[in-house]
C-alpha cells in the first residue's frame, strides 16, 4: 500500500484545478502549471524505476474490495507506459506554450490536456478492468474536445467523427468486460489470469475476448477500425496530435489489448496468429495510404496506423524476443512520431502551410527543426543506429525465430516504403528550392525547439545506448507478459 | 431468459442502424443513444438472478449511463457548432477533410 | 419476467420511430418515451442505480436536444434522399451479418446455461461514484472548450 500510484492522478487534476482557478488573475499560470505537474510526472515515474524495474508492485487500494473502489497498482509494464506518457505530455506542454498562441482561450485547452493525461495515467494504473475502462472513458472525452478545439469546419468534422466512432468502441467494450465478469465473478486483472488458467475459451468467453478486440482495436485503429484516425490526429492542434499518435492510442487501445490478450486470456496460437495477422495488414495497408498524402501531417497519421501495426505484429509473435522487439518498438514510436507532429507543427507556423508541394527548401531557414526532423525520418525509416531500426530489427529477427518469414518479410517490406515515404517528406519540405513566398520564413521560438531537440537527443541516444535501455526499461516490462504468458 | 438476449441484441442492432444507415447528425446520436440503453440493459439482464440484480452489474449499469450522458451532451453541442459552419445536419454534405 | 420483454419491445418500437420521422422534434419526443421505458425496465430489474442514473441522463439529454433543435432546424431533409449504391451495400452487409449472428453464434453462445450471477456486492457506492464525476468533469471542460465561438488567432 502506497501512495504514489494515486498521485499520478492527483497532480494533473490538481493542475487542472488550479489553472481553472488562477487563469483570470494570472494569465500565463496555465504555461507554469502545466508544464510543472508535466515535469512532477516524469520525475514521479523515473524515481520508482529502481523498485519497480526490480519486479516489486506497487498497490494502492481504496473502498470496496471488489472494484466498487479505486485500485490501482504499478508493474513494470505499468511503469513503462507511465514514463513514455509523461515524456511525451512533457515535450508537447512545452511546445504548446508558443504554438498555442494561434488558438484563443489557452486555459480551457490547458485544462482539458490535464484531464486527457489524468485519464491517460488511470489506464495503466488501473489493477481491474473497470478502473481501466473509466480511465479510456475520461482520455476519450477529453481528447473528444482537443481535436475539435479549433472550433472550425474541419475541426468540428474531425471531431464528430471520432466521437461516434469511439462511443461505438467503448460500447463494444462493456458487454465484453461484463461477460467475463458474468462467467468469472470477478474484474481484478490479476484474480482473473487465474481463473481463466487452464480452462480453454468457451464459446462466451471468445464472443467476450472478440467484444474487447473489436473496442480496443477502434480505439487503437487497427485496420478496418482506422477510419476516424486520420482525420483526427491530423486536425487536431500539432501538440495534441503529438500526444495522440505518440502516447494515446497506444495507451487506451493497445495497452488493454496487451492486458486482456497477455494477462487474461491465455495466449493460444490463435490469438497470436490473429493479433499478428491484424498487425500485418494495419502496417501494410497503412504504408501504402500514406504514401499517397500530400497533406505532411495526414501522411504521418497514415504512417501511425503502420507502426501501430508493426508492435502488434511484435507483440503477436508472443515469443519473448517478439515481446520486447514490441514493447520497444512501442516506446521508440513513441517518441519519433510525437517528434514528428512537433516539427511538421512548427513548419506549419512558421509557414502556415503543411501541403508538401507548398513548402521546400527549409533547411537553411529552420535549422532545428530539420535537423531533428531528419533524424526523427531516419528512426522511423529504420536506419542505424537509431532507435527504430534496433526494435525494427528485434522484431523481424523474432519473426524469422518463430518460424513465420511471411511475417518478417511484410515487415522488412513496410520499413522500405516508409523509407520512401519519409524520404518524400524530407525532400518536400526541407531540400530543394526555396520558394519565393517563403523567403521570411524563421526558425520556431526557443520554447518549441526545447522539446524537439530533446526528443531528437532520445531517439539518438536509446539509438545508441539501446542494450542498456532494452536492460533497465523494456525487458522488466516484456518479463511480466512472459512469466503471465507461460 | 433467452428471448430478453434477443431483444437487448435487437436494439443495439437498431442503433448501430442509426448509426451507419442514418444521415442526419441528430439520428445518428439517437442511435447512439439506443446502443447506449441497450448495453445498459444487457448489464441488467446479465446480472438478473431471484429478484435483484447481482454483483457490479449495477455500477457499471450507472457508468454505462453516466459515459453516454457525457458523450452524448458534448456530441450534441458539437452537432450544433457544426450546423452553425456548415448549415446543415446531413452528414454527407460535411466533407471537408477527404482521403 | 414478461413484463421485461415488453418493455424491450416497445423501447425498440419507439427507439425505431425516432430514426424515422422526418419531424426531428417528433423524434426526440419519441426517443423520450424510450428513455421513459428504459427507466421503468431498470426499476422493474430491481435497479435503483441505473434507474436514478437514466431519469438523470435522459433529464439533461432530452431538453439538450430540444435545445440544439431550437438553435438549427426541426426538420430532416435528409430522410428523402434517395440512398446510394454505396449505403445499400452497407445495409445489406449488415442484414447478413445479424442473420448469421442470430442463427449460427447466438444459440452457441449458451446463454440458458450460465449458471447463477455473482453475488451482490454490498459496500459503499459513494467512491465508485466519485469516477463517474471525473467523466462528467471532462465532458464540461468539453462543452466549454467547444461553445467558444472563436478558435483561431489569424494571423
Amino acid at each position: 500500500m502506497s501512495i504514489f500510484p494515486l498521485l499520478f492522478v492527483i497532480i494533473p487534476l490538481a493542475a487542472a484545478a488550479i489553472i481553472a482557478v488562477f487563469y483570470r488573475v494570472w494569465e500565463r499560470s496555465g504555461d507554469v502549471f502545466t508544464n510543472v505537474a508535466n515535469a512532477a510526472l516524469l520525475v514521479l515515474s523515473l524515481a520508482l524505476v529502481p523498485t519497480v524495474m526490480k519486479g516489486e508492485i506497487i498497490s494502492y487500494d481504496w473502498g470496496h474490495s471488489s472494484s466498487l473502489g479505486i485500485h490501482f497498482s504499478i508493474d513494470s509494464l505499468s511503469l513503462l507506459m507511465l514514463i513514455t506518457i509523461s515524456v511525451i505530455c512533457l515535450a508537447a506542454s512545452l511546445y504548446s506554450v508558443n504554438y498555442m498562441e494561434r488558438y484563443t482561450s489557452k486555459p480551457r485547452y490547458y485544462i482539458l490536456l490535464m484531464l486527457m493525461i489524468a485519464g491517460m495515467n488511470i489506464v495503466p494504473l488501473a489493477a481491474d478492468l473497470v478502473n481501466l475502462y473509466i480511465g479510456i472513458e475520461i482520455a476519450a472525452v477529453a481528447c473528444y474536445a482537443l481535436v475539435a478545439f479549433g472550433v472550425e469546419h474541419e475541426y468540428l468534422e474531425a471531431s464528430f467523427k471520432y466521437q461516434i466512432m469511439g462511443t461505438v468502441g467503448t460500447l463494444c467494450i462493456l458487454p465484453g468486460i461484463a461477460f467475463l465478469y458474468r462467467m468469472t465473478g470477478s474484474l481484478n486483472i490479476v484474480e482473473l489470469h487465474g481463473i481463466l488458467a487452464g480452462q480453454g475459451l468457451t464459446p462466451i468467453l471468445l464472443f467476450s475476448a472478440i467484444l474487447l478486440l473489436c473496442g480496443l482495436g477502434l480505439k487503437a485503429a487497427y485496420m478496418p477500425f482506422h477510419a476516424w484516425l486520420p482525420d483526427a490526429h491530423s486536425t487536431a492542434p500539432s501538440p495534441v496530435s503529438a500526444i495522440l499518435s505518440g502516447v494515446f492510442i497506444k495507451v487506451i487501445g493497445l495497452y488493454g489489448m496487451i492486458r486482456v490478450f497477455f494477462c487474461i486470456f491465455e495466449m493460444t496460437t490463435t490469438i497470436s496468429w490473429i493479433l499478428m495477422v491484424f498487425g500485418s495488414i494495419s502496417l501494410l495497408l497503412g504504408v501504402f495510404l500514406a504514401l499517397g498524402q500530400w497533406d505532411s501531417k495526414r501522411l504521418l497519421a497514415y504512417h501511425s496506423i503502420s507502426q501501430m501495426g508493426y508492435i502488434l505484429l511484435g507483440l503477436g509473435i508472443a515469443t519473448p524476443l517478439g515481446i520486447l522487439g514490441g514493447l520497444f518498438h512501442l516506446v521508440n514510436h513513441a517518441l519519433f512520431k510525437g517528434l514528428l507532429f512537433l516539427d511538421v507543427g512548427s513548419v506549419e507556423m512558421q509557414t502556415g502551410t503543411r501541403e508538401l508541394k507548398e513548402l521546400g527548401g527549409l533547411n537553411q531557414k529552420m535549422p532545428v527543426t530539420g535537423i531533428t526532423s531528419a533524424i526523427a525520418s531516419l528512426s522511423i525509416s529504420g536506419f542505424p543506429p537509431f532507435n527504430g531500426f534496433w526494435s525494427k530489427l528485434i522484431i523481424i529477427i523474432a519473426a524469422i525465430q518463430a518460424g513465420y518469414p511471411w511475417f518478417a518479410a511484410i515487415a522488412a517490406i513496410g520499413s522500405i516504403l516508409t523509407m520512401a515515404s519519409f524520404l518524400k517528406v524530407e525532400k518536400y519540405i526541407f531540400f530543394g528550392s526555396l520558394p519565393e513566398k517563403l523567403q521570411k520564413v524563421k526558425e520556431a521560438p526557443m520554447l518549441m525547439c526545447i522539446p524537439m531537440v530533446l526528443l531528437a537527443a532520445l531517439c539518438l541516444g536509446i539509438g545508441i545506448a539501446f542494450p542498456w535501455i532494452i536492460d533497465v526499461f523494456i525487458r522488466p516490462a516484456a518479463d511480466v507478459l512472459l512469466i503471465l504468458g507461460s | 431468459m433467452i428471448p430478453v438476449y434477443v431483444l437487448c441484441a435487437i436494439l443495439f442492432l437498431t442503433g448501430i442502424y442509426g448509426v451507419v444507415a442514418k444521415k442526419n447528425l441528430i439520428k445518428i446520436i439517437i442511435g447512439i443513444s439506443l446502443m447506449v440503453q441497450s448495453v445498459a440493459l444487457l448489464l441488467l439482464i446479465l446480472g438478473y438472478a431471484a429478484g435483484e440484480v447481482g454483483g457490479l452489474f449495477q455500477t457499471i449499469g450507472l457508468i454505462t449511463m453516466i459515459g453516454g450522458l457525457a458523450v452524448m451532451s458534448l456530441m450534441i453541442v458539437t452537432a450544433v457548432r457544426l450546423h452553425e459552419k456548415y448549415g446543415t445536419f446531413d452528414i454527407s454534405e460535411i466533407r471537408r477533410l477527404k482521403g | 419476467m414478461i413484463g421485461i420483454e415488453i418493455l424491450l419491445g416497445l423501447i425498440i418500437v419507439t427507439g425505431f420511430v425516432a430514426l424515422e420521422v422526418k419531424k426531428l422534434r417528433t423524434s426526440v419526443i419519441s426517443l423520450a418515451a424510450a428513455g421513459l421505458f428504459f427507466i421503468i425496465a431498470s426499476f422493474v430489474f430491481g435497479s435503483l442505480e441505473v434507474g436514478v442514473g437514466g431519469i438523470i441522463a435522459f433529464s439533461i439529454l432530452i431538453p439538450l436536444l430540444f435545445w440544439a433543435l431550437k438553435q438549427t432546424t426541426g426538420e430532416d431533409i435528409t430522410i428523402r434522399i434517395r440512398p446510394e449504391p454505396n449505403d445499400i451495400f452497407v445495409l445489406i452487409s449488415m442484414a447478413v451479418f445479424v442473420i448469421v449472428f442470430f442463427l449460427v453464434a447466438f444459440p452457441r453462445l449458451g446463454l440458458a446455461e450460465l449458471g447463477p450471477p455473482p453475488a451482490p456486492i454490498e459496500g459503499p457506492a459513494g467512491l465508485s461514484i466519485l469516477r463517474e464525476v471525473l467523466v462528467l468533469l471532462a465532458a464540461a471542460a468539453g462543452i466549454w472548450a467547444v461553445i467558444r465561438k472563436v478558435g483561431r488567432r489569424e494571423k
